[in-house]
């Protein structure tokens, strides 16, 4: 943090730097491109490559927005972070409006209709009259009610034979009723799953019932997607409502045996630092 | 210098009026017309937003909670609230930098130092009675607007307030005391850098009291099973969030005050006319984008920590928070978040053109843009992707197969360790710009010399601490079974990598490889901290996830390890080495600039933004778990609303303090006339 000992002239312009391009604005909308095409086409298949789709999962159209920003944000930063590459940069768009000894009339002329009409279309598209079913912003976890949060799976208490012996319960239990849509081991491939719409969740994923305490569950399994507030998409779940059909402690065995068979373990509730 | 300057300072120093006295003059009538219009418009904001609450709400007895003229009770609670903790978040933040900048003045004996920290205290001066008045308007308004509420918890707190009363009292007399007598102890520089030392201290004390408050609405302490108060006000103030939350806070604010006197710095550079001017206002924004950094690098973990506190006191809490109703604001918050490190680094990527042989260095940037903003682009992917209905059916489930990942706390780890030490890299670059001919390492004094050994105890003492710890904590200690000890004994061994990985590197400094051993250790943070943690978190969130705490803390440690070593390698490397040339301050593009105001509104929001979240996450409780608000404003307002209410305060705030600084600037006007 050195104090200021020397004042340069503000107009002086920077030596320029070894690596700038007369063509930096070109080969920064390529760059954007080619990163938009590896998005678009290259990471679903990459997805399958690594093994976590069967087919290319397509990359939504909100994942497309915010790294597309990213990289037009980080574009910009480079371009910008020296002074002759930001006129470089600069340079050919202007040139491409106000017009310059080395533009083509008609690329400029060309450039002077695209641009309105890219506007247009884009008012257009966004203001148009649509059929459709809106995009959803979802919540993962909404809040769970209140009755149901201090809540603790009564079967952890029992002893150790008690409680393998709920566990075995719990599986027959889950076996019965949850595997046709769940799947034998949990992992949402249960054999009624592909009629679904939607795919039930993978209790493997650490980000799904490893995430929660184990009263969530409980709520989930027992009040099914009817008790989902609008902001969790109860549309999108085909959970049924359990509570007519299995009691309390069936409900908390099968959780028992859902943690136990997806290799994973319910959230601790934790201790304070103090 | 231009003849029109000229003439300015002639009159300046004649007492003449001026030319630019008329442009003042008619810049205070545009303040006070633009602060008028920002207050008329939050007003009718607050109308907007929080209903039309003409009506009596006839569940809702009035003694226990009344409309503000028809407005929003909550609403303008919110308002008033938020702005006073924005003033106050500059009047505790700056004078910590200032204190410092005046210490290195004193100590190296330039005058520079202390132009600039006495700049800073006018600024935080002229804010000071601004912040007590939107205090006690608070106070009236939270007494007026919500009796029975107030009459409990002050009730409570009583004992506590008076100290508060005491302790407000001192830190006016002394910030007043350190600002008017800046003159006077000239010649006793050690009294009155103890005075701004004592100014730090009582400021601390009120964060401290004034976060057990909001803290203590969070994670009330002292009370029975029925909900009724049995403990006293020390168990009050002792709260479990207390020490989370002022932790948060002190950070914040130092944040918060950097990139404030960041963009004051910057408007004064972009309307300075002399070359003086610029150079001063250019150095100022220099030292105000760096602390702004120094105190964002480890907000991330603190807000870590603060979270993980949060789910200690409520696993509901804690899950709204990150999965439930305010997981978007989070998303939004990463966005800021990951703006505040772009936009820094880009000022010092920028700020390189003023340091001659800097462009040697210019090649490297691109590749820490792509890394920078990588990490961003990952911190901020949702776990749940706002989804088509046709997109849903295409993936097949709501969580993206490949995406989905993104969205775990352990990626945000990783990828926002990756971002720290990106940053630490810009400033090492930054550092060594203009330097050259190294002095061989050998050839140093003994104090540069035992720099790095020093720095390697030091890296050694706090990762062995941790690692010890870790091998000696139970499993019971956080219910878990006894076979998750080997989670523990992984991590702890990995702190024992990266000890020898320290020793490594103070011995190969020590032998003349300075460069090769910075290199090695910083590769160890970025294999260790960001790669094998990172994807270990996940293994841990599935089978002993209470242990995330631990790990979480074991990244932060190898990582400032990291910032430590490699800080003093470097310091002993460049000492004495041959300078091709001073910073040429004031030589800087203008763009810059605005990158710097920018950083200032950004933290303006993420401050209002998190505000909401920490005050939303009771819900419908004044006191979480034991008074329910019953009222008819008690619901969560949504992120619409919490955008245009932030936005409005946010320019409320900007519009304010612009007229103080620029009050301010007509008292140092004054000044240098004298």
């Amino acid at each position: 943090m050195d104090g200021p000992r020397a004042v340069g002239d503000p107009g002086r312009a920077a030596p320029p730097s070894a690596g700038s391009e007369p063509r930096v604005f070109l080969w920064t909308l390529v760059t954007l491109l080619a990163f938009y095409l590896a998005l678009r086409f290259g990471l679903p298949r990459a997805g399958v490559w690594m093994g976590v789709s069967e087919v290319p999962a397509p990359i939504p159209v909100f994942a497309l927005w915010i790294y597309m920003l990213c990289a037009t944000v980080g574009a910009l930063v480079w371009a910008s972070s020296d002074d002759r590459r930001w006129r470089l940069f600069l340079g050919a768009p202007v040139r491409l409006l106000v017009g310059g000894p080395h533009v083509d009339r008609r690329v400029r002329t060309g450039v002077l209709v695209a641009v309105p009409l890219l506007a247009g279309w884009a008012v257009w598209q966004r203001v148009m009259p649509s059929t459709d079913v809106p995009t959803v912003v979802r919540l993962q976890h909404p809040t769970q009610p209140e009755e149901y949060a201090p809540l603790e799976n009564p079967v952890r208490a029992l002893s150790d034979d008690a409680r393998e012996a709920a566990e075995r319960e719990g599986l027959v239990l889950y076996q019965t009723n949850c595997r046709p849509c769940h799947g034998t081991t949990g992992g949402g491939d249960g054999p009624l799953a592909r009629g679904l719409r939607l795919q039930p969740i993978d209790f493997a994923d650490a980000g799904t019932i490893a995430s929660v305490i184990e009263s969530y569950p409980f709520w989930r399994i027992r009040t099914g997607h009817a008790a989902l507030p609008d902001i969790a998409t109860p549309w999108n779940s085909a959970m049924p409502s359990w509570e007519t059909e299995l009691s309390d402690d069936e409900i908390w065995r099968i959780i028992l045996a859902e943690y136990a068979l997806s290799g994973t373990e319910p959230r601790v509730p934790e201790r304070l630092d103090r | 210098m231009s003849p029109s300057i000229s003439r300015d300072g002639v009159r300046t120093a004649l007492q003449l009026p001026s030319a630019g006295s008329n442009r003042r003059g008619r810049g205070a009538i545009a303040a006070c017309l633009g602060l008028a219009a920002v207050v008329a418009s939050g007003w009718l904001l607050g109308a907007q937003e929080l209903g039309a609450l003409q009506q009596a709400d006839p569940l809702t007895r009035v003694d226990d909670v009344r409309t503000f003229f028809g407005l929003s009770p909550r609403g303008v609670i919110w308002i008033v609230v938020q702005l006073h903790l924005l003033f106050a978040a500059f009047v505790v933040g700056v004078p910590w930098f200032t204190v410092a900048v005046e210490i290195i003045g004193w100590r190296k004996g330039d005058e520079r130092y202390d132009r600039l920290a006495r700049e800073f205290t006018r600024l935080f001066a002229a804010t000071f009675a601004i912040t007590a008045g939107l205090g006690g308007l608070f106070t009236f308004t939270l007494f007026g607007l919500y009796p029975k509420f107030s009459n409990y918890f002050f009730g409570i707190f009583g004992p506590i307030l008076y100290v508060y009363g005491a302790i407000f009292l001192i830190e006016t007399a002394v910030l007043y005391l350190y600002y008017q007598a800046w003159d006077r102890l000239q010649r006793r520089k050690g009294l009155h850098v103890s005075l701004g030392v004592s100014l730090v201290i009582v400021g601390t004390g009120i964060v401290f009291i004034g976060s057990s408050m909001s803290s203590f609405m969070m994670s009330p302490a002292g009370i029975d099973e029925t909900g009724a108060f049995v403990g006293t006000a020390w168990d009050a103030f002792t709260n479990p969030l207390l020490i989370p939350i002022v932790v948060h806070r002190l950070l914040g604010n130092l944040t918060f005050g950097g990139f404030v006197v960041g963009a004051y710095a910057a408007v004064r550079f972009l309307t300075s006319r002399t070359d003086e001017d610029r150079a001063h206002y250019d150095w100022m924004g220099y030292v105000g984008n760096f602390v702004g950094l120094m105190g964002l690098i480890p907000l991330p973990f603190a807000g870590y920590y603060l979270g993980r506190e949060v789910y200690g006191v409520s696993p509901v809490m804690g899950n709204n928070m990150m999965g439930g109703d305010f997981s978007w604001a989070f998303i939004i918050q990463a966005m800021l978040v990951g703006l505040l490190f772009i936009l820094g680094n880009y000022y010092l990527w920028s700020g390189m053109r003023r340091i001659p042989g800097a462009e040697r260095y210019q090649k490297y940037i691109k590749y820490y843009i792509v890394v920078l903003v990588g990490c961003v682009a990952v911190w901020l992917t949702p776990r749940n992707l706002p989804l088509s209905p046709a997109e849903e059916l295409a993936i097949g489930g709501q969580v993206h197969p490949l995406l989905g990942v993104l969205g775990l706390m352990s990626t945000k780890n990783a990828v926002i360790n990756l971002i720290i030490l990106t940053t630490f890299l810009s400033f090492l670059l930054y550092r060594r710009a203009n330097k050259a001919d190294l002095v061989p390492f050998r050839d140093h004094g003994l104090g540069t010399r035992s720099l790095v050994p020093l720095a390697g105890v030091l890296c050694l003492a706090i990762l062995g601490w941790y690692a010890t710890r870790l091998l000696a904590l139970d499993p019971a200690a956080l219910d878990l079974t006894p076979e998750k000890v080997f989670y523990f004994r992984f991590t702890a061994g990995l702190l024992f990598v990266a000890m020898a990985g320290v020793v490594t590197a103070v011995g190969l400094t020590l032998r003349g490889r300075g460069h090769l051993a910075q290199g090695m250790y910083f590769t160890v943070a970025v294999v260790e901290a960001v790669a094998v943690l990172g994807v270990f978190g996940f293994i841990v969130t599935t089978a002993a996830n209470p242990f995330l705490r631990q790990l979480a803390a074991a990244q932060w440690l190898i990582l400032m390890s990291a910032l430590i070593l490699i800080s003093a390698i470097d310091l002993a490397l460049f000492r004495n080495a041959r300078s091709i040339g001073g910073i040429r301050w004031g030589d800087i593009a203008a763009r810059s600039q605005y990158a710097l105001i920018a950083l200032c509104v950004i933290i303006i929001m993420t401050m209002g933004m998190m505000a909401y979240v920490r005050s939303g996450l009771r819900e419908d409780w004044h006191i979480y778990g034991v008074m329910r608000d019953t009222s008819r404003w008690a619901f969560t307002p949504s992120i619409a609303v919490m955008t245009r209410m932030v936005g409005g305060i946010t320019i409320a705030f900007l519009a304010a303090i612009s007229f103080l600084f620029w009050l301010a600037n007509l008292g140092g006007h004054r000044e240098r006339v004298e």
